[in-house]
């Protein structure tokens, strides 16, 4: 008689850790034209920001 | 490995895995039929992705869609009915990035952006869900006191609460335990179905994008600018990256998660739909809108006690959810950039950091709502305004990550069509997000909500 298939579902913390991609390894991003752009584009927006604060602070104290 | 398929002959199977004589605990669960096989690994892998979306229906959630339907009946539906593919777009990233390198949101911008952007990034998101646990807490005091307890009482046990279910030293059982509460939501459909009875235009208000009676107002421009911030938070981000993590979901349990994440933003916004539809209610009666809770007690002698009651518990249950998750958020993001080791399998002895931040955030917010005379409306402004400076920093920092290749390689980095759907959330994100800010800190810049 041939085994029967047994199937068996492991939660993910019992199972065996498993080889992931690591960053530290990868160390920093490499700087692309796109990745520049883009923080440069959240500096700007977050300068705006700031400036709006300062506005705002600067109102409320006249 | 991942979920592993087996052909045992029967005599050998030793069901414990142990060698022989040796007591251990079970570590898999045997199934008969691919088709079970299937639905186990799924049910094994669900939760981050339901917690995460559910949990975001907080309540500040509760207040902001209320609100909605309070303010224009179900003539926004249609925004949560569109909000959704974008949460799932959004959360499915996080969750690849989560699967593919097991780690944390926060100690990954540490790692490929360096400090400052990590600084960065790590202080806003305490900074800002610090001050939304104050307007959780803010909800319970609320909620507690319409309901006759005293709420300088109930506030303090309910963060004993909040941190009694995350030091058992169990993941799963804070998962089950979340998982329960963000089923309790269910109950809205309850209340939904109580107060209204739809049909057709209902449908309507679901499925075509319309502007409500009275048109384009700054008071409707800034609802939907805040129904957006609300539906799609930066500790969203956070959060997920980091229970993937803490839950060690594996490369093969990728599709599993995604429909997770799916199911839960389905929910979710279903739910939110069911909050609007509570206040529609009140529009319905041209009953004014002050807070979830007065428009239950403006209801209750038309809809009955029983609708404004479970209106206050549904109110302390999205509160609770939505301070478990954003603590949390905030604990793993500390104890990643501090690589303390920060994780629900490990005891407070194990990792003191981890559970000190989290009883930290949930303490001190406790703490604040309890003084009187705390400037709340400010810190719900605070929230807002610093929600939006967050959210299209967040979003850009993840949609970098899922185009670096160094990182993730072919298999998990975006598709181009995953490309031209975010950067399109992105910039719409910042224009809303620039919108709101501009509109908290600088109202003159607007015209008057009341012009």
């Amino acid at each position: 008689m041939s085994p029967q298939p047994r199937l068996v579902v492991i939660h993910p913390l019992d199972d065996e850790p498993e080889i992931k991609r690591t960053p530290a390894a990868a160390g920093r991003m490499r700087m692309s034209r796109t990745v520049r752009w883009a923080l440069f584009a959240l500096r700007a927006y977050l300068v705006v920001i700031v400036a709006l604060v300062v506005y705002r602070v600067y109102v409320l104290a006249r | 490995m991942s979920t592993r398929t087996t052909t045992i002959p029967k005599a050998q199977i030793n069901p414990t895995g142990a060698p022989a004589g040796v007591v251990a605990r079970p570590v898999g669960v045997p199934v008969r039929s691919p088709l079970l096989y299937r639905v186990v690994t799924f049910l094994m892998v669900f939760g981050p992705g339901l917690i995460v979306m559910e949990a975001d229906n907080d309540a500040g959630a509760v207040s902001t869609y209320v609100q909605a339907g309070a303010q224009y009946g179900t003539h926004l539906l249609w925004l949560l009915f569109l909000l959704l593919p974008i949460c799932y777009f959004i959360q499915e990233m996080v969750v690849r990035l989560g699967i593919a390198t097991g780690k944390g949101h926060a100690a990954i911008i540490y790692e490929r952006f360096g400090t400052w952007w990590g600084r960065f990034s790590l202080f806003d998101l305490l900074l800002v869900n610090f001050l939304t646990l104050v307007t959780e807490f803010a909800a319970i005091s609320l909620a507690t006191s319409q309901m006759g307890l005293d709420a300088r009482l109930a506030v303090p046990l309910s963060a004993v609460a909040l941190v009694a279910i995350v030091i058992t030293g169990s993941y799963r059982r804070w998962e089950r335990f979340t998982v329960v509460l963000c089923l309790l939501d269910i109950a809205w459909f309850v209340l939904a179905r109580h107060a209204h009875h739809g049909g057709t235009p209902m449908l309507h208000d679901v499925l075509v994008p319309h502007v409500p009676p009275g048109g384009v107002s700054p008071d409707l421009v800034f609802l939907v600018i805040a129904i957006v911030g609300t539906t799609i938070a930066p500790w969203q981000l956070f959060f997920q990256q980091s229970a993937v993590a803490d839950k060690r979901l594996r490369f093969a349990d990728l599709p599993w998660a995604r429909l997770d994440t799916l199911i839960g933003a389905t929910f979710t916004v279903a739910v939110a739909g069911a909050m609007m539809l509570v206040g529609d209610a009140g529009y319905r009666h041209h009953l004014p809108f002050t807070d979830p809770a007065a428009l239950g007690t403006s209801l209750a002698p038309i809809l009955g006690p029983a609708f404004r009651t479970g209106l206050l518990l549904l109110m302390c249950n999205a509160a609770v959810l939505g301070t478990t998750a954003i603590s949390l958020a905030s604990a793993w993001a500390y104890a990643e950039v501090r690589e303390s080791g920060g994780s629900l399998e490990h005891t407070v002895a194990e990792a003191p950091q981890f559970y000190g931040a989290y009883a930290a955030c949930v303490g001190l917010a406790a703490g604040l709502v309890l003084i009187p005379g705390t400037p709340l409306n400010l810190i719900i402004i605070g929230v807002q305004v610093l929600a939006g400076v967050m959210l299209p920093s967040a979003v850009i920092f993840l949609q970098l990550l899922l185009n670096d290749k160094e990182l993730l390689g072919e298999r998990f980095v975006n598709r181009p069509w995953n490309n031209a759907v975010n950067w399109t959330i992105i910039v719409a994100l910042f224009v809303l997000s620039l919108v709101l800010a501009a509109q908290q800190v600088a109202p003159n810049l607007f015209p008057s909500s009341a012009g």
